[in-house]
């Protein structure tokens, strides 16, 4: 197994959302495209993944739809709504002036 | 908005709960297959990749969980629980319920109907455009011994003070009078005020229909125009449109109508003007005082009283300085043997309710008080209740719910009982307001506006929470407060409440305490009340009279006091009338006129005042005031026009020091023309501005010998003491104005039991409510001490069975009970006494006659106590002495 950096709550709902703009999909390909988008450096704890799902649906960011799966089961489809769009774009921005002012830091020192 | 949908999502996800959750649990096994089906790719065994799936998954249980909270649900599904289970138990211990929700009902509506009252009076604004800018302006004179608030300005003082102030955005200047006004044929006596232009402006008010005065209406000549209330428009003037330009007659002259004010509009009220027309209760009549040139002018006399709205940000004590320069200045200009007339800024709300705010604080926190003994009272049932569900509350707490979680659904529960109280405590105010009202005294202002309004419901909420933090957080916290090893090890049969007997006694206690507290202040008023009902009043209750004014429209002077002479010949003549008088100022009437007076042979001090009656020779007759020394008035007095005076005792003690008045002479001043009058009799003292002052000194003169001036209104009272019933005095009286002058007009008819009644009613009304609160209270606490000794009966059941077995005889168990209790009232009574020693000083202003250590008050109140407490004692004693000790031990 690899190495895996935990995730901060904040980022989790992040990452969701900037997956979930990507097309709709269920919450084990969420954790799946994640991990593999970071390189398998990033793995979403699978407990904490549902709890965001929900709550991110119970603030209307995303929605959720049934549908059948490539395994052809029954799963949950969670997409992004116009609000979450609009999230994602704040959370982004926000989240590169994050990142940018502790480079600065690091570099700085 | 936001809040809006969340609460629906949040509703729905509750509602739909069942299929949400099957949902929940699908979602979850679709992701530990697929991530089994993973696995397996990978090479591992069947068993291998389910486990390993379920391992990288972590806590599934924990994530349902997170979810369910996630969408919001837990929250308003814990309070749908709460509210279920404190449901259940209310409809399970109904008779806990009931009381318990009666007894804060009790104390709920009684402080909503005091404070729906207090709404009125003290919080609602005044109907005045920003009233706390508006300031009366006195200018008192220290050289007369008299209230700073007597002395309005003069009017050259006023129109000087109005040109060289910069504080004020408005002065106004008026006066109060009365008219005859003739509508319908009939007559009334109309209360009105003489205002100049800026009256209805610097008051921040407008008419509702037609307009105010201008600078034209001023004019004199010019000033007959009339705006009238909106009650006398109703009432009088028959409520239509058309009553604009209409012309009213008022002492016989004409005067259009240009306006109508709003309904709440009766500027000036009787309690507005401290020194004010006794006649007035609310204004119905603004009419233009037209000010002639050489009235303007007036400097040493007043009669006006001046408001003035201040400029924003100035405040008072920067209007007073600037006021007090200003006259210092205008000081030089009076006469120079009164100069003294200084400056005093009052604000305006200060005047109409300064007067009524203790009143209005005493009866807040009387019914405070019974709200907290209420309290007390569902704390202690609660506490009792909770002994009951310690076993409950104890296994919950065994299989893991937190304390926070059965806090909250004992808080839950409480908050339930008091608001169920608070529903039939909004009733129970409905009826006590309704009650208040019967009781008004007239003397508080807008008391009869008060009801129950948005301000008051929003009030009634705050109560409710506030009650139900006050008597459900002790229990709650008691009853949570569980031991788990002491629970198991007491194999879960009893709860762990050794400490609660402490808690639950001291709530009794605090209840005693305060109820002696609330009966002190209450034995204290009703001492000051009977002192007040024994005061000699010094005249007759059974004795009719009624007011009759007229001016200068009614002839000069001479003529009108005339009149009088013809309406006591025709009322003399009536069989079964037994005597009749006139005077000028009635007693309790919120009259008096003061005369400077200079007594032989007394050293006399400068403007030396007394009080001074006319009267005619048969008032004291009817009015049976009697005669210590010397005569009555006679008609020779009269006839032979002879300079005489009849005293009051108060007076021939003060200036002859008991000897011999008659005989002796005074007059109007040191000057040597003015007549020396000879007094002939001294009268019993008679109280006149109130029943609580002591009386003091007076002269009655003869009315037809009193100075009248020819522009003053003659008014005075008539009394008829008669075997007549006193519908048919009034009716009498009535018909004998009518046949001298239909358009004059009888008002203020009255028997003097009802002057004294009035004179009385304030203190009535304060002494009734707290009675009223007092007894509420009482009972409650009763029923609290009543009650905590059962429950400690019923919890002391083994105990008093093992007393009994070995030996011990019915009587001592009966002591055991009522040790218990009057241990209670005991310490109750002395952290009471103490209190009440400490805190009836504050009730200094309300009594009369009584001191506020009155010791008979504190030695009946801890009687009345005692007795009341061993008879709440008795049924749980008689209960612990019928135990069979067989039954009780078995029991245990």
């Amino acid at each position: 197994m690899t190495k895996s950096t935990e995730l901060l709550q904040g980022t989790v709902d992040l990452l969701i959302l900037k997956v979930l703009s990507l097309e709709p999909m269920h919450g084990w390909a969420i954790a799946q495209r994640i991990h593999q988008l970071s390189k398998d450096v990033l793995r979403v704890n699978q407990s904490a993944l549902y709890p965001a799902l929900h709550r991110l649906e119970h603030q209307a960011w995303i929605e959720a739809e049934w549908g059948d799966s490539e395994n052809n089961r029954r799963a949950k489809y969670y997409s992004l709504t116009k609000a979450g769009r609009a999230r994602l774009k704040a959370e982004e921005q926000s989240w590169d002036r994050l990142s940018a002012a502790v480079q600065v830091v690091l570099k700085a020192v | 908005m936001r809040l809006l949908q969340s609460l629906r999502r949040r509703l729905r996800s509750f509602l739909e709960k069942d299929s949400s959750n099957v949902q929940l649990s699908q979602e979850l096994q679709f992701h530990l297959e697929r991530e089994t089906q993973e696995n397996r790719a990978c090479g591992m065994s069947p068993e291998e990749a389910r486990s390993a799936a379920r391992a990288s998954f972590g806590n599934v249980p924990k994530a349902v969980e997170e979810c369910y909270e996630a969408r919001g649900v837990a929250l308003l599904d814990n309070l749908a629980q709460d509210l279920r289970h404190g449901l259940r138990t209310m409809l399970k211990y109904r008779s806990f319920t009931v009381v318990t929700v009666f007894t804060l009902a009790l104390g709920i509506g009684a402080c909503t109907a005091i404070f729906s009252l207090v709404n009125a009076v003290l919080i609602r604004a005044l109907p005045y455009g920003e009233p706390d800018r508006l300031v009366y302006l006195f200018t008192p004179n220290p050289l007369w011994n008299l209230p700073p608030e007597v002395f309005g300005p003069s009017n050259a003082d006023f129109f000087d003070l109005k040109k060289q102030s910069k504080s004020f955005l408005a002065m106004t200047l008026f006066t109060q009078t009365t008219y005859n006004l003739a509508a319908n044929d009939r007559a009334a006596r109309v209360s009105a005020a003489k205002v100049d232009a800026d009256f209805f402006g610097t008051l921040g008010v407008a008419p509702e229909l037609g307009r105010g005065f201008d600078a034209n209406d001023e004019q004199p000549g010019d000033e007959q125009v009339a705006v009238i209330s909106h009650a006398l428009w109703q009432t009088m003037l028959g409520g239509g449109a058309s009553v604009l330009g209409s012309t009213l007659r008022l002492d016989g002259r004409p005067y259009r109508v240009v306006g109508v004010m709003s309904a709440e509009f009766g500027y000036p009220h009787k309690s507005d003007l401290a020194y004010g027309n006794g006649h007035v209760e609310t204004t119905d009549l603004w009419v233009p005082w037209a000010l002639t040139p050489q009235q303007r002018a007036e400097r040493e006399a007043s009669s006006g009283y001046a408001v003035a709205r201040l400029k924003p940000g100035v405040t008072v004590r920067h209007t007073q300085a600037e006021m007090a320069t200003i006259m210092s200045h205008l000081n030089l200009l009076h006469n120079p043997d009164m100069r003294g007339w200084g400056a005093l800024v009052k604000p305006f709300q200060d005047s109409a309710l300064g007067p009524v705010r203790p009143l209005m604080w005493l009866l807040m926190g009387t019914v405070g008080f019974v709200l907290l003994i209420a309290c007390g009272n569902a704390a202690n049932l609660l506490l009792a209740r909770a002994a009951a569900l310690s076993h409950e509350l104890g296994v919950r707490a065994t299989l893991g719910a937190r304390r926070s979680r059965l806090l909250r659904q004992m808080l839950t529960e409480s908050l339930m009982l008091s608001a169920a109280a608070g529903t039939v405590g909004v009733g129970l105010a409905w009826l006590f307001v309704h009650a208040l009202l019967k009781l008004n005294p007239g003397d508080i202002p807008r008391m009869d506006d008060a009801r129950i309004d948005l301000r008051v419901m929003g009030f009634v909420v705050f109560v409710i929470v506030l009650t139900s933090v006050l008597f459900g957080m002790l229990p709650s916290l008691s009853a949570t407060r569980i031991n788990l090893a002491e629970f198991l090890k007491s194999s879960g049969m009893r709860g762990v409440s050794g400490d609660r007997r402490l808690v639950r006694h001291g709530l009794a206690v605090a209840q005693i305490a305060l109820l002696v507290v609330l009966l002190t202040s209450t034995g204290l008023l009703l001492r000051s009340y009977a002192n007040l009902l024994s005061v000699p009043t010094g005249f007759s209750s059974t004795t009719v009279t009624a007011s009759v004014q007229m001016s200068s429209q009614y002839g000069d002077a001479h003529k009108r006091r005339a009149t009088f002479g013809s309406l006591i010949e025709r009322l003399k003549s009536v069989p079964g009338v037994q005597a009749v008088g006139v005077v000028n100022e009635l007693p309790l009437s919120d009259e008096e006129s003061l005369a400077v007076l200079f007594v032989e042979g007394y050293p006399n001090t400068e403007r030396q005042l007394v009080e001074e009656r006319g009267i005619t020779q048969g008032y004291l007759s009817a009015m049976q005031t009697p005669l210590l020394q010397g005569r009555d008035f006679s008609d020779e007095d009269v006839s032979g026009h002879r300079l005489v005076a009849v005293v009051n005792e108060a007076f021939a003690k003060k200036y002859f020091a008991n000897e011999d008045a008659i005989g002796r002479r005074i007059r109007a001043g040191h000057d040597e023309s003015d007549p020396w009058v000879t007094v002939v009799g001294v009268a019993k003292d008679v109280r006149y501005m109130s029943l609580e002052a002591a009386a003091v000194p007076q002269v009655y003169r003869l009315f037809w010998q009193v100075e009248w001036n020819e522009s003053n209104i003659v008014g005075a009272y008539v009394a008829v003491r008669s075997t007549l019933p006193q519908d048919a005095v009034v009716a009498e009286i009535r018909s004998a104005v009518k046949g001298i002058d239909p358009s004059l007009a009888v008002a203020d008819v009255h028997a003097m039991s009802d002057l004294v009644s009035l004179a009385t009613a304030r203190r009535r009304f304060q002494t009734t409510l707290l009675t009223i609160f007092s007894s509420v209270a009482m009972l409650l606490a009763m029923i609290g001490v009543y009650g905590l000794l059962a429950y400690s009966v019923r919890q002391r059941m083994g105990e008093i069975g093992i007393r009994m077995a070995l030996g011990s005889s019915k009587f001592a168990v009966v002591q055991l009970v009522l040790r218990e209790g009057l241990t209670l009232l005991g310490v109750g009574l002395l952290i009471g006494m103490a209190a009440a020693l400490g805190s009836t000083r504050l009730l200094a202003g309300f009594l009369y006659g009584v001191p506020a250590f009155d010791p008979a008050t504190f030695a009946v109140i801890p009687m009345l106590l005692l007795v009341s407490t061993i008879a709440a004692c008795l049924i749980p004693s008689l209960r612990a002495a019928a135990v069979d000790p067989i039954k009780a031990l078995r029991h245990e």
